[in-house]
C-alpha cells in the first residue's frame, strides 16, 4: 500500500521527464530498429520490414579476404597506440601548461596546441603533403640539398605508422590537454601549499598530488576511447595517405576498407553490416574494460 | 486547494509534453504552396486536373532565381500537350547520390530522376528506387532509342531511358598544337600501338620543352590505354572488376583483364616511360587531374575518353590551350556508356505514365528541351550570331549570374535538335552521328547488365584489391614484373574467377534470349 502511494507521488516528476524520455526514445532507441538492415537485402520500395532476410550474408565481405586481418590489426593497433600517447602526452602537456605563470603566454600556448584540432583533415592532408611530396615536398628538398637521395614517402610503407601517429598526435593532443588542464585547475591550491610547507619538490608534488587526483579523469577518457576502439578516424587514414594503394597494409582500417569496397555499389545493407560489427565490438570492449576498472578501482568505473 | 494545484501542474506538464511531440510532426502540410497556385490556373477543358510532375534537375550548386518563370513557360507547353505542370527541383550533384533514396524512403513527391550520373540504373533497380515503365514507353520513344533502350532494361522490364541518344564514347589524345608547331613535333593522325605513344613522348622529351609528354593521372578509373584497348567493362568501366570483353563488337568471352598480356604490356610501357622521364613524375599524389596538368602547362598532351559533348572546342576552352585531337579508339557503344546519363521514374511516383509522356514530349519538342536546358531566350540565353543552333549567355551575364541554367548537369531532350552552348560550334551537329547507333561500333553485350547480387561479397573484395594495386601499376610507379603476379594472386584470393564465371553464365543466358 505504501509503495503504491510512493509511485503515485512521483507521477508529476515522470511527466516532467516525459519530453526527455520521449526524445531519448525517438532519437536513440527507435532507430535501433534500423539494425535490422544489416541482416536484410534492403530494398527502398519494400521498406525495412518487408525486405528479404539474408542472415549474416552481409557480413561475409568483412571477413572473407586477406584484408580482414590487416584492417582489424590496424584499427585496433593504431587506436591502442593513440589512446596511450594521447593520455601520456596530454597529461604531461597539461601539467606543463599549468606551471606557466604568465597569463598571456599561457593563453598563447593553449591556443597554439588546440589550433590543429580545429582543422579539417583535408587541410591536414595537404599540410602533410607539403612536407612529404615527391617533387615539391620540403623534406625531399632538404634531402636533395644535402646530397641525399629523395624518399618516395607515398610509396614506402615503413614510414607511415610513424607519420600517422605524429599527425594524429599533432592534431588531437590539444583537445585532450584542455580536458586534463581543466581538472588540474580544479585541484585545490591548499594541497600544494601544504606540500610546499613540508618541503616537497615540484616533481614530488606532481607525482603525489596532481597525477593521483587526475586519475578519475584519465580513467574516464580512456574508457570512452575504448568505446571507439573499433572505429577509426576516416580522414586520418584516407586523406592523409592520399588513398595510396602501396600503403594499404599499414593505412587500411575498417572504415577505409568499407569505404573503398562499397564506393562503387553504395550498398546500404553491406555498410550497415560493417557499422553493426563495429558497434558490437566496441560495446563488448567497453563492457570488458569497465569491468576491469570496477575490479581495481570501483569508484572510478563509469557504470 | 493544494490538491487542485497538483492537478493543475499535471495538466500543464501534459500540455508541455504534447506540444513538444506535435511540434515535430507538423511539417508535411505546408511543403509546396506552388502546387495550389499552379493548379488553380491550369485546370483544363476535359475537367481533369493537370498532374504536377516533379523533375530532378541536377546542377553543381546554384539555386536558380528565375526557376518559377521557367516553370511557367514550360507549363504553357506541357499543359495543352499532355495536361501536366512541372515543378523543377534542383539537386546539387554532391547530394544527388543520396537524395533519391531519402525521398523514396520518406515518400516525398518526386517523379522524373536522373540515373547513372553517380549511381548506375541497375543499382537503383536493385534497391527498389525505380519504377517499371515498360508499358508506358511510346512507339516514338522506342524508335528513337532503338537498341539503346536495352541498356535500361532489366529482367525484360524497362526502368530507364537514355538521356543522350548519342552516347558512344571515343578514346582520344589531345595535344597542344602551338607547342607541337614550335618544337616541330610530329603527331600521327591516329594512335594504335604502344610504339606510337613512345614515338610522340620521345619527341617531346628530346625537343627540350619544359613540359612533360603526358600525365598518367592518379590511377583512379580506367587509364586511357585501357579504353584504347577496346574493352567493354560490362557495367564497371572504372575498376573493371567484373571481367572484361575485349573487342566486344565481335566477341562475348569474359576474361580477367588484369591477367591479360595487354595489361602487362600497358604497365610495362608506363613504367618504362616513367623511368625515362616522359610523364609527370608525381601525378599519383599531387592531386591534379590530367586536365589540370594540361591547363597549367605541365604536359604536352592529355588523354581523354570523350562523349559527344566533350569536343575539341570544349576542352580547348577548359584548358586554355589550342588543342588538336588524335583518335585512339573510335566511338564504342556499351551498356555502361549508355547508362552514364539516363532518365528513370522514382518508384514512389504517383503517375509514372505522365512522367514517361513528358519524356516522350521532351525528345520531340526541341522548344521544351531548350527551355529546360537553358531557360528563356533573351533573359537566360541568346543565340550566337551566324550559327544555327549554338547559344551563349546573354550580354553581361555569365554562368554564375544568369537566372537559370548556369550550371545544369542534367541534359534534356534530343541532342540532335536541341541547342548547344558555346564553345561548341555547328560542327558539333555534323559529328554527332558518329556517336550514335549509326556511326559507333556496337558492343555485342549492349543491353546486358551484370546482376552482382549473387557474388556481392566477392565483388566488394575484388574492387578493394583493384584499388590497392592498380593505381601504382597503371601510373608506372612500380615494376610490373614484381607487382602484377602479386596483384593477380590477390584478385584470385578475392574471388575474381567466381565473379567472372557468374558474369559469363548470365551473359550467355542473356545472349540466348536476344
Amino acid at each position: 500500500m505504501k509503495k503504491n502511494r510512493q509511485w503515485k507521488k512521483w507521477i508529476p516528476i515522470y511527466i516532467l521527464g516525459l519530453p526527455g524520455i520521449l526524445y531519448l526514445l525517438i532519437n536513440n532507441y527507435m532507430p535501433l530498429y534500423g539494425l535490422l538492415i544489416a541482416f536484410k537485402d534492403y530494398n527502398y520500395s519494400l521498406g525495412v520490414w518487408k525486405s528479404p532476410f539474408v542472415g549474416f550474408q552481409n557480413f561475409e565481405y568483412l571477413f572473407k579476404t586477406k584484408d580482414a586481418w590487416v584492417i582489424t590489426r590496424n584499427t585496433i593497433g593504431y587506436n591502442l597506440l593513440f589512446i596511450l600517447l594521447n593520455t601520456v602526452i596530454g597529461v604531461a602537456l597539461a601539467i606543463f601548461l599549468n606551471e606557466v605563470r604568465k597569463k598571456v603566454s599561457k593563453k598563447i600556448y593553449q591556443t597554439a596546441i588546440l589550433l590543429p584540432y580545429l582543422m579539417s583533415m583535408v587541410v591536414v592532408s595537404y599540410l602533410a603533403y607539403i612536407f612529404l611530396g615527391d617533387r615539391t615536398g620540403m623534406i625531399n628538398h632538404l634531402l636533395t640539398s644535402l646530397g641525399l637521395p629523395p624518399v618516395k614517402f607515398y610509396m614506402t610503407k615503413t614510414y607511415w605508422p610513424l607519420i600517422l601517429t605524429f599527425v594524429n598526435e599533432w592534431r588531437n593532443i590539444g583537445y585532450g590537454t584542455i580536458i586534463f588542464l581543466a581538472s588540474i585547475v580544479g585541484i585545490s591550491e591548499s594541497y600544494y601549499e601544504a606540500a610546499e610547507l613540508d618541503g616537497a619538490t615540484k616533481w614530488q608534488q606532481i607525482k603525489l598530488i596532481t597525477v593521483p587526483l587526475l586519475k578519475p579523469t584519465v580513467i574516464m577518457l580512456v574508457t570512452l576511447s575504448m568505446g571507439n576502439i573499433f572505429r577509426s578516424d576516416f580522414g586520418l587514414f584516407y586523406q592523409v595517405p592520399r588513398n595510396q594503394g602501396m600503403l594499404f597494409s599499414v593505412t587500411n582500417t575498417i572504415d577505409t576498407y568499407v569505404y573503398r569496397a562499397l564506393l562503387q555499389s553504395g550498398d546500404i545493407s553491406l555498410s550497415s553490416a560493417a557499422a553493426f560489427y563495429q558497434s558490437a565490438v566496441c560495446f563488448i570492449t567497453i563492457i570488458i574494460f569497465n569491468n576491469i576498472i570496477k575490479k581495481y578501482s570501483k569508484e572510478n568505473a563509469l557504470f | 486547494m493544494k490538491k487542485w494545484k497538483r492537478v493543475l501542474s499535471v495538466v500543464m506538464m501534459l500540455i508541455m509534453a504534447l506540444t513538444m511531440v506535435t511540434g515535430c510532426s507538423s511539417k508535411k502540410s505546408d511543403e509546396d504552396p506552388a502546387k495550389n497556385v499552379t493548379d488553380d490556373k491550369t485546370a483544363t477543358d476535359n475537367g481533369e486536373e493537370p498532374y504536377e510532375l516533379v523533375i530532378e534537375v541536377v546542377n553543381i550548386s546554384q539555386s536558380f532565381a528565375d526557376i518559377e518563370a521557367v516553370q511557367e513557360a514550360i507549363n504553357e507547353i506541357t499543359v495543352p500537350e499532355i495536361n501536366c505542370t512541372v515543378k523543377l527541383m534542383t539537386v546539387p550533384i554532391f547530394e544527388q547520390g543520396t537524395r533519391l533514396s531519402m525521398m523514396v524512403a520518406g515518400n516525398e513527391k518526386i517523379d522524373l530522376v536522373n540515373t547513372g550520373l553517380l549511381t548506375s540504373p541497375s543499382t537503383l533497380v536493385g534497391e527498389g528506387l525505380l519504377a517499371d515503365i515498360t508499358e508506358y514507353i511510346t512507339p516514338t520513344m522506342k524508335e528513337l532509342a532503338g537498341d539503346l533502350l536495352a541498356a535500361g532494361t532489366f529482367d525484360g522490364k524497362v526502368y530507364s531511358y537514355p538521356a543522350i541518344l548519342y552516347p558512344g564514347t571515343v578514346a582520344c589524345l589531345f595535344y597542344d598544337k602551338d607547342l607541337a608547331e614550335q618544337y616541330g613535333i610530329e603527331v600521327p593522325e591516329a594512335i594504335s600501338k604502344s610504339e606510337d605513344w613512345e614515338n610522340i613522348l620521345k619527341q617531346v622529351k628530346d625537343s627540350g620543352m619544359s613540359a612533360y609528354g603526358i600525365s598518367l593521372g592518379d590511377g583512379g578509373g580506367a587509364s586511357i590505354m585501357e579504353f584504347g584497348a577496346n574493352l567493354d567493362g560490362l557495367g564497371d568501366n572504372n575498376t573493371l572488376s567484373y571481367g572484361v570483353v575485349v573487342d566486344p563488337e565481335e566477341n562475348t568471352t569474359i576474361t580477367n583483364w588484369y591477367e591479360s598480356e595487354d595489361f602487362a604490356q600497358l604497365c610495362n610501357d608506363h613504367y618504362d616511360w616513367m623511368q625515362k622521364g616522359y610523364c609527370v613524375p608525381d601525378s599519383l599524389t599531387n592531386g591534379y587531374t590530367t586536365i589540370d596538368s594540361m591547363a597549367n602547362g605541365e604536359c604536352f598532351a592529355v588523354t581523354s575518353s570523350n562523349s559527344v559533348g566533350m569536343s575539341q572546342a570544349y576542352l580547348s576552352n577548359l584548358t586554355g590551350k589550342n588543342l588538336e585531337m588524335v583518335m585512339v579508339r573510335e566511338a564504342l557503344l556499351t551498356t555502361g556508356y549508355v547508362n552514364t546519363q539516363s532518365w528513370g521514374v522514382a518508384s514512389n511516383s504517383e503517375n509514372p505514365e505522365k512522367a514517361v509522356q513528358f519524356l516522350d514530349l521532351l525528345f520531340q519538342n526541341a522548344e521544351l528541351a531548350n527551355l529546360m536546358n537553358y531557360g528563356i531566350e533573351g533573359s537566360h540565353y541568346a543565340k550566337v550570331d551566324g550559327t544555327q543552333n549554338i547559344v551563349a549567355f546573354p550580354e553581361g551575364k555569365d554562368a554564375s549570374t544568369v537566372g537559370y541554367g548556369g550550371d545544369i548537369i542534367s541534359w534534356f531532350g534530343d541532342t540532335k535538335t536541341a541547342f548547344q552552348r558555346t564553345p561548341n560550334t555547328d560542327e558539333f551537329f555534323d559529328t554527332i552521328d558518329d556517336y550514335g547507333l549509326e556511326g559507333a561500333k556496337k558492343s555485342l553485350c549492349l543491353g546486358f547488365t551484370f546482376d552482382t547480387s549473387k557474388v556481392a561479397t566477392q565483388v566488394a573484395a575484388v574492387q578493394s584489391v583493384v584499388g590497392e594495386y592498380k593505381p601504382t601499376l597503371t601510373t608506372g610507379n612500380v615494376n610490373p614484373d614484381e607487382v602484377i603476379p602479386e596483384f593477380i594472386k590477390a584478385l584470385k584470393d578475392a574471388g575474381i574467377d567466381e565473379v567472372i564465371k557468374e558474369n559469363q553464365s548470365q551473359l550467355d543466358a542473356w545472349l540466348k534470349t536476344k
